[in-house]
């Protein structure tokens, strides 16, 4: 873990599973929790493409490449698909899914200590957009 | 950021480069030379019912408003331009150094013709015409085998007959009102794939005008002026369907070359469809690449007819836009109204840096119509 600032967000029993949840910091800026049966994932909470706040986002499967005229279902529960542009996040990795987009969520430390949700975020930290880039 | 638009050279080049017209049209002058081609009981259908080789005509008023042939290309034994392969030879071939001429036959609207069998009938003899009275007199003409949509099986029956031919290039695919995704074309693109030759999409006169032929996108147009104008409408829907019904997934060797309907569009949906891909990917699961990427692998598109842009900087970058070292063909269109002097447009694109002018003057071309 990073020595930035800590925040107890929650107790995990508050984020069901395959859900999301945002929490707006008291410096301003927001993260997105993702409970991944389980397994919990943080992210700042905006979409790299134009900023929606993706704790708000389908959390899904998707259509896997396949061949045409038929359709393979898979990563059920592993991807957020953003609620403005539907732009697919792997919700382990913050990862464009399958359009070699290199835009992908900011990752956020995330543990659990006692039962609590707990994120550390680098303060005044530059936009997404950026550091994607 | 900026675009980065290649320098052009400062002075003509010395030598010219190899060209290949992507798009010339043979006329056949009368339903008389034709009947020789046509089989069987057939051409005593077709002389008993007076068929005209002009096909349906422009009855609601969508021909051009004075001549759609130009008018000092007349041969000198008479009939329309374009109908003497010896004059057009002296005219285009000699004149401008043309080192193959891909003809696309004309007239001939067998989209939209009644009757399917017929159809098929006079696409063969069209073609048969075509191979005896002008890939005999030149090598370096090449035809655009044309085929009816009309039945998808007896055309590419066509295709495979065709296509052991010598000097065949491509096929001509008058379009139906489906579109070009659409699992109707697979027996036309399993043949077309199956002897390398591209798809050739060209209007042919029929488009917006007649029950079977492609309709323009909102409307119908009320005049020539917007008939030709539209032209790039029909092509983007194609441009679309192609790729997001998986068409190209299917048939990986499918070139398809769309001429005569302009390219600076393509930008705008080349940016269009790799945006929106990003979001409806798994709509369409097995677009498994950018669809700009499928564009430049798959498709080709013709100089002609030559913008008039404002200044030869904004059609660079416009160019640049669209990977013109993958895409672009030259072509006069010769002998149609709007058809371009080779010179005008070697002035416009003769001095792009070398590379990129042997590309749309022949690289492009040869690489897609590869039996050249």
């Amino acid at each position: 873990m990073t020595d930035y600032p800590s925040h107890r967000l929650c107790r995990t029993d508050e984020i069901p599973e395959n859900t999301a949840r945002g929490f707006d910091l008291d410096d301003g800026r927001s993260v997105a929790v993702f409970n991944l049966s389980g397994e919990f994932f943080a992210y700042r909470n905006i979409c790299p493409h134009q900023y929606a706040a993706i704790c708000h986002g389908r959390i899904t499967g998707t259509m896997l490449p396949s061949d045409p005229g038929t359709f393979e279902y898979g990563l059920e529960n592993c991807v957020v698909r953003c609620p403005w542009h539907n732009w697919e996040f792997d919700i382990r990795t913050g990862r464009s899914l399958f359009t070699k987009e290199p835009r992908r969520l900011a990752p956020v430390d995330l543990r659990v200590e006692d039962e609590w949700v707990v994120v550390q975020v680098k303060p005044h930290a530059r936009p997404v957009a950026q550091v994607a880039e | 950021m900026t675009t980065t638009v290649p320098e052009r050279d400062t002075v003509e080049p010395k030598t010219k480069p190899m060209i290949v017209d992507a798009d010339a049209h043979p006329f056949c002058p009368s339903e008389d030379v034709m009947l020789p081609y046509i089989t069987g009981a057939w051409r005593e259908r077709l002389k008993d019912r007076k068929f005209s080789i002009g096909g349906l005509g422009f009855g609601g008023g969508g021909a051009h408003p004075g001549d759609h042939l130009k008018r000092d290309q007349v041969p000198p034994g008479g009939g329309p331009p374009g109908s003497d392969p010896k004059f057009m030879r002296d005219v285009l071939l000699d004149k401008w150094g043309i080192d193959h001429a891909l003809l696309t036959p004309f007239p001939i609207q067998l989209n939209a013709w009644w009757d399917a069998d017929e159809a098929a009938e006079l696409a063969s003899a069209f073609n048969r015409y075509f191979r005896e009275q002008w890939l005999a007199v030149d090598s370096r003409y090449k035809l655009n085998l044309v085929i009816s949509p009309l039945d998808p099986e007896l055309a590419a029956r066509e295709i495979r007959t065709v296509a052991s031919w010598d000097g065949i290039s491509g096929v001509y695919l008058p379009l139906p009102n489906i579109f070009m995704g659409d699992r109707f074309y697979y027996p036309i693109y399993k043949a077309a794939e199956e002897h390398s030759l591209p798809i050739v999409i060209h209007g042919n006169g029929t488009d917006g005008l007649y029950q079977g032929a492609p309709t323009f996108g909102g409307g119908r147009p009320s005049s020539y002026s917007e008939f030709y104008l539209g032209f790039p409408h029909l092509i983007q829907p194609q441009v679309i369907s192609l790729i997001f019904s998986g068409a190209l997934e299917r048939f990986p060797g499918l070139k398809i070359a769309f001429l005569e309907a302009g390219w600076a569009y393509m930008p705008h949906l080349l940016w269009r469809m790799d945006g929106a891909w990003k979001g409806l990917r798994w709509e369409r699961p097995w677009v498994k690449k950018r669809p700009s990427e499928y564009v430049r692998q798959h498709m080709r598109f013709s100089t002609q007819p030559a913008y008039e842009a404002p200044t030869v900087e904004m059609l660079d970058q416009v160019m640049q836009m669209m990977y013109p070292e993958e895409t672009m063909m030259f072509s006069t269109d010769y002998p149609h109204w709007d058809g371009d002097d080779p010179e005008v447009v070697y002035r416009r694109f003769g001095r792009l840096p070398g590379n990129l002018r042997d590309r749309i003057f022949s690289g492009n071309a040869l690489d897609t119509f590869s039996r050249l």
